[in-house]
């Protein structure tokens, strides 16, 4: 199987080519089948057209999957109940999946992708979501492939007035991740929410771009990461907030709150904040460091060990991010697949 | 009822727009060929090392590519520029030895009044070369070297002067690194020795006069171990219809415990693209502080960056950018943690309005080796309308867990609260909107003598009028 270069995560605008952070380049198999469609899902095929929707890995990613024949899936839902869908993947997959959620409608979705550590391959798997007047789609995804998998994750979503766009991560695993969001509140009063737990090591890298764009008035959005790095790790953080001309009173915010823990890492972030509109409040904050010694001397006096209580403030991260999802069943999955990691260790 | 938003007055330029004859200044044709520079170190009389520099320099300017990530330059047309354009004077020591009209813009500026008042050594740049430059006795008793830089780079120091010349500034870092090599005239070189300190401020002010010129003068500054050093530099230019090019070069070497401030009030022309370089290293110990206010330019690619390589060495940043009309201002800095425990403290803010736009660019770099660093920055943006423009670009690239960074920025316009607040207090409205704004750039005029504080008050100064809501 062949495979092609492109380049995605890219930050509009750049910055200065010597960091490095301007965009990513991923190699992506050409042909890859889906990986989806064995999951007893309800789909239909999605007019392409209809979900020309743009993401946060970008317009090359979204060409690449056209080019290749990836087909849009419209994946059924019903109403408040959760749809769940589990992958082990097997080799290289390429899917799109889109979601609707009708006015005044909640969508409440799970995504969990894994694979042996002995698989080879690479997976792409972009999300569509498009929530009508009123309506509310809650998408939780645990992104953990085995050693050998690499994963795409991307993301694009509409907003119309009122409408909300909850977004829970959890990247716990795998050697190479990129994973892209982007959200357009396009209605009045529409909202989001990214709420991102990561823990890299070993050598693993997660590479991300995540973006908001304000169309509408008072719109609103906030992108919570909360993580650990350590033995090698590398992490980029793209998030940008763009206040578009027009979204009068709009309000956007970004925090991050990073934790090294050696220094072979390599922790990067870039919070883009955009404006063309005077009554708006964007901010950004971010606290990289390691471990504060007050927290690590109260747990040691506390009898846990230095390495045991480490591992309780990178399990909280994860932890921090995933008590954010809103529908009880996807919260415990996630936050059992968490407890379930570092049971394994 | 019609709405009438605050209003807050442009620069007010007066001063900066007058424009001087020079009919009996001295240019090299327009462009930037192989005979330019030849004709152009000729005039200069280099030596023969500094020949081969600028010819080094040109062939890689040539070769490489414009930025493709600020602000668009393809309004500037090198082959319309000219490189080097010489006043009909020689320096002088005294400004009644410096022609009529060109002491009169001086003093239009305020630089003799300055010198008298505040400053301990003064140099004056015209176009391409300097017109004025003096230093107190009692500061030159202390062994300070305040002179331009094409005496340095003959005289006593030519060998230190060699050592350090462009080595901070590579001509190999960007395209207008390489330029600045190539065609670089005028600028200072100061060297403040062991533990001297230098109680009174020196300045440089960079003035432009001629009609489609670039002016690329070289800022070089040595403060030797334990010397303190307030350097301030100032720079302005009349109005033209054509595109001028200011591409200076600032480098600053802080010596173990050493101290150096270095301010900038710029107030180039809208027609002005301001590509300059500037940067610091500083080794253990040492200080090195920055203030900037950037008020002119049609276009500005202005990043002072600082290398902390010394143990325990410190940075403080802080800096104002006032985007209008036609003005696209791209400023920022950059700090390099090398040595353990170093901090950095930077503070920027942004102010935007009737359509400008203003970029601030940041990057902190914190090294595998660079223990216990600490670095907190804090971007503010002001925006004062809905067509105008003002992005936050910060890059945090960290490699120890022995860091504590932190990173804040807000963006917003005039809090309603606040004004609120302060018309219960008995203010109006129009007052209220006023005083916040002024606040808004208080500190980096707290950071300035008081002189150079009223210069940028001037430069800044804030009309409130009308009816709002």
């Amino acid at each position: 199987m062949t495979a092609e270069k492109i380049k995605i995560n890219s930050l509009v605008p750049p910055t200065w080519n010597r960091l490095k952070v301007n965009d990513t380049t991923v190699e992506l198999p050409t042909g890859a089948g889906a990986g989806m469609t064995d999951q007893g899902l309800a789909t239909s095929e999605a007019n392409a057209a209809d979900w020309n929707i743009e993401t946060g890995c970008g317009a090359e990613l979204s060409a690449f999957l056209a080019k290749n024949g990836t087909k849009p899936v419209l994946v059924a839902n019903d109403g408040d109940k959760l749809v769940s869908i589990k992958k082990t993947y097997t080799g290289n997959a390429s899917d799109i999946l889109c979601f609707e959620a009708k006015e005044g409608q909640t969508v409440n979705i799970l995504t969990d992708v894994t694979s042996g550590d002995s698989t080879e391959g690479t997976a792409v798997l972009q999300v569509l979501l498009k929530a009508e007047k009123g309506a509310k789609i809650n998408l939780a995804q645990v992104v953990r492939p085995g050693k050998g998998m690499k994963v795409v994750n991307d993301i694009g979503s509409v907003a119309a007035e009122g409408a909300q766009i909850n977004i829970v991560q959890v990247f716990t695993d795998g050697s190479d991740i990129s994973a892209g969001s982007r959200a357009a509140l396009e209605g009045v009063d529409s909202a989001t929410e990214n709420h991102i737990g990561l823990v890299r090591t070993n050598g693993q890298t997660l590479d991300m771009n995540y973006v908001v764009k304000h169309l509408a008035k008072t719109t609103k959005a906030d992108i919570n990461v909360t993580g650990a790095l350590s033995k090698n790790a590398k992490k980029t953080f793209r998030g940008t907030i763009d206040f578009v001309k027009g979204c009068t009173g709009s309000d956007g915010k970004e925090n991050e709150s990073m934790l090294l823990l050696d220094d072979t890492i390599v922790n990067k972030t870039v919070p883009l904040i955009l404006c063309t509109e005077e009554t708006v409040a964007g901010s950004h904050g971010a606290t990289i460091g390691k471990p504060a010694e007050d927290i690590l001397f109260y747990m040691m006096s506390r009898g846990i060990s230095r390495e045991r209580a480490i591992e309780i403030l990178e399990r909280a991260a994860l932890e921090a991010a995933a008590n954010k999802i809103e529908n009880t069943e996807a919260k415990e999955y996630v936050l059992g697949v968490i407890a379930g990691k570092y049971a394994d260790e | 009822m019609s709405e009438e938003k605050t209003y807050v007055e442009d620069v007010n330029r007066t001063i900066y727009d007058v424009i001087d004859d020079d009919r009996d200044s001295f240019k090299l044709e327009q462009g930037l060929t192989e005979d330019i520079i030849l004709q152009l170190s000729e005039e200069k009389k280099d030596p023969e090392w500094m020949r081969d520099f600028r010819l080094k320099c040109l062939k890689m300017y040539n070769e490489m590519t414009f930025p493709q990530w600020g602000p668009g330059i393809e309004g500037l047309d090198m082959n319309r520029i000219y490189t080097y354009v010489r006043p009909n004077t020689k320096m002088a020591s005294t400004w009644d030895d410096v022609p009529e009209d060109i002491k009169n813009t001086f003093e239009r500026l305020g630089i003799p009044q300055a010198e008298r008042t505040s400053l301990a050594g003064v140099g004056a740049q015209y176009d391409s070369e300097l017109v004025y430059h003096n230093m107190q006795k009692e500061v030159e008793e202390q062994g300070v070297i305040y002179t331009d830089f094409e005496s340095a780079l003959k005289g006593e120091y030519a060998d230190l002067v060699r050592e350090k010349f462009m080595t901070l500034l590579t001509p190999n870092d960007h395209k207008y690194n390489a330029l600045h090599g190539a065609v670089w005239s005028g600028g200072s070189f100061v060297y403040v020795p062991k533990g001297v300190k230098v109680s009174v401020p020196l300045q440089s002010y960079f003035r432009f006069n001629a009609k489609g010129a670039g002016q690329f003068e070289h800022t070089l500054i040595i403060v030797e171990e334990g010397a303190d050093l307030h350097f301030i530099e100032g720079c302005s230019a009349p109005k033209y219809n054509v595109a001028n090019l200011h591409t200076g070069a600032v480098e600053l070497f802080v010596g173990k415990n050493a101290r150096l401030r270095y301010s900038t009030i710029e107030s180039w022309s809208k027609n002005m693209y301001n590509l300059n370089s500037k940067r610091s290293i500083v080794e253990e110990g040492g200080r090195m502080e920055w203030v900037s206010g950037s008020f002119g330019s049609h276009i500005s690619y202005l990043y002072p960056s600082t290398i902390l390589k010394g143990d325990n060495s410190t940075m403080e940043y802080t800096g104002i950018a006032f985007g209008s009309t036609g003005q696209d201002l791209d400023t920022g800095m950059k700090v390099i943690h090398i040595g353990k425990n170093t901090s950095s403290v930077v503070n920027t803010k942004s102010i935007s309005k009737n359509g400008g736009c203003n970029t601030t660019r940041t990057s902190v770099q914190v090294m595998p080796q660079a223990k216990g660093a600490k670095s907190v920055v804090s971007c503010e943006s002001l925006m004062l309308d809905s067509e105008s423009r003002s992005d936050t670009i910060p890059v945090m690239d960290i490699r120890t867990d022995d860091a504590d960074v932190g990173h804040e920025a807000t963006i917003g316009s005039i809090s309603d609260e606040a004004v609120f607040y302060m018309m219960s207090r008995g203010m109006s409205e129009e007052d209220a909107r006023a005083l916040i704004v002024s606040g808004f750039a208080d500190n980096v005029s707290r950071e300035l003598p008081m002189e150079y504080a009223a210069e940028m008050n001037n430069l800044i100064r804030l009309e409130m009028k009308g009816t709002i809501g």
